[in-house]
């Protein structure tokens, strides 16, 4: 049989394995993956071959994630959830609380948090978990002695409008979560975030970035009653060391 | 309910929304997945960014899981493989790669350490794939590796060995048929 020689009729199939691979050039894979949206009979064939190559996954040893990735994860989820919603409702009903909380596994005792991410209160939540424990969950006991570890957040959104971030705050390790939800990227703006103590002051924590929830490593503890906002600055952040653009949105880690 | 089942489960409680379930899935899965996603970009800040995107996904597609279809631990593997993968080929498609030169891609071991992929839950098919990965060629079966891994294209692949891309679209379809035969009637 010559080197090019033609397909096998079942040629369809082997472009679902190719696919999988990811052996196609990009201008492919993206007409395969509308393909595969598209058409149930070469869209099983796909799942067929994921499942096939599936063992080769577990070639990869496992790695925890850092301490701070689910903080990370449910920050930005809740700032989902803020921007879904309609913040009247947000703020004020308690339904809509959400609880997001995470119990170390035996391999991360030291990184155990107990994490409790509310849109409008501080509150720590007793140490239960989410669901009955099984033999490779921690154990009551295991989790004996971990201090729980309380998020407080906040949803900053201007005086009416939708929210434009959700902020959660780890005290402990003094870091803050920013997930932007509603301000547009722009390539010569930048949204700086403050925080205005008692003396009316704003001092900067940073600039952020429209899009993606970042983690700020605060130097030292800050007034957490203090009022956050976000303003819009020049590329690379305020010149002056104040704000300079626009207010898109303020809030409180304490009282919204 | 065994780990699989359980797993299951908390995926559909995330599809309603529930987020103590999605803060089980992540604790139960975080290492597996960081794993996957590190071997493939192999740098931390980078993989971490996209760990959380992996999550977000999962959040979002959870309704699309179908228990029936696909085992739950494949299910979150495969999404973090993919989205490791489209970080890889983004970072590939930013650089600027001189042309004529072949990027530097390491080429996957065609042996892997015995048994390195076995794993409880999938130990039958995993022995069926290595099996039957090594009735290919060593070639083939490290070019799948490396496809599999690496994001490594045929383009790529073709420039490696110095062939021209439809021979080496040729071989790898013969490798596939046969690994397909393989596997089908093993």
């Amino acid at each position: 049989m010559s080197e090019d020689a033609p397909l096998p009729l079942d040629g369809d199939d082997l472009v679902a394995a190719e696919f999988v691979l990811g052996l196609p050039d990009a201008a492919e894979m993206a007409q395969l993956a509308a393909r595969r949206a598209s058409d149930p009979a070469f869209a099983r064939a796909v799942d067929l071959w994921e499942q096939r190559f599936a063992p080769l996954l577990d070639e990869a040893a496992p790695v925890d994630a850092p301490d701070d990735m689910w903080a990370r994860i449910a920050t930005e989820l809740q700032g989902r959830r803020a921007a879904n919603s309609d913040p009247g409702d947000v703020v004020t009903s308690p339904g809509k609380l959400r609880f997001w909380r995470l119990y170390g596994s035996a391999m991360t005792a030291a990184a155990a948090v107990l994490v409790a991410a509310l849109l409008t209160e501080r509150q720590t939540i007793p140490e239960r978990p989410a669901v009955a424990p099984d033999a490779s969950a921690p154990t009551e006991s295991e989790l004996t002695g971990i201090e729980p570890v309380t998020l407080e957040s906040a949803t900053l959104a201007p005086e009416e409008g939708v929210p434009v971030a959700v902020i959660t705050y780890d005290a402990a390790n003094k870091r803050l979560f920013v997930s932007p939800v509603g301000i547009p990227a722009d390539a010569d703006t930048v949204p700086q975030l403050w925080f205005i103590p008692g003396d009316g002051v704003p001092r900067s924590l940073g600039t952020i970035e429209a899009g993606q929830t970042v983690t700020l490593q605060l130097a030292e503890d800050f007034d957490d009653a203090a009022t956050l906002a976000i303003s819009i600055e020049p590329e690379g952040g305020s010149p002056t060391g104040a704000p300079t653009g626009p207010i898109v949105g303020t809030g409180s880690l304490s009282s919204l | 309910m065994n780990a699989r089942e359980e797993l299951s489960s908390l995926l559909h409680d995330v599809a309603t929304g529930n987020s103590e379930a999605m803060a089980e899935v992540y604790r139960r899965t975080q290492a597996k997945l960081f794993g996957i996603v590190l071997r493939i970009l192999n740098e931390h800040s980078e993989a971490e960014d996209v760990l959380q995107k992996v999550y977000i996904t999962v959040w979002d597609r959870a309704g699309q899981f179908d228990s029936a279809k696909a085992s739950p631990i494949t299910w979150l593997g495969t999404i973090a493989r993919n989205r490791a993968l489209d970080r890889l080929r983004q970072r590939r498609s930013d650089r600027i790669v001189p042309s004529g030169s072949v990027p530097a891609v390491a080429l996957e071991s065609a042996d892997p350490s015995p048994g390195a992929l076995q794993s409880l839950e999938r130990k039958e098919e995993a022995q069926l794939l290595e099996k039957c990965l090594d009735t290919l060629d060593q070639a083939a079966g490290a070019a799948i590796r490396s496809a599999f891994w690496g994001g490594i294209s045929y383009r790529m692949l073709a420039e490696k060995v110095d062939v021209p891309l439809s021979t080496m679209k040729s071989r790898m379809r013969r490798a596939l048929a046969r690994l397909r035969d393989c596997l089908v009637h093993e």
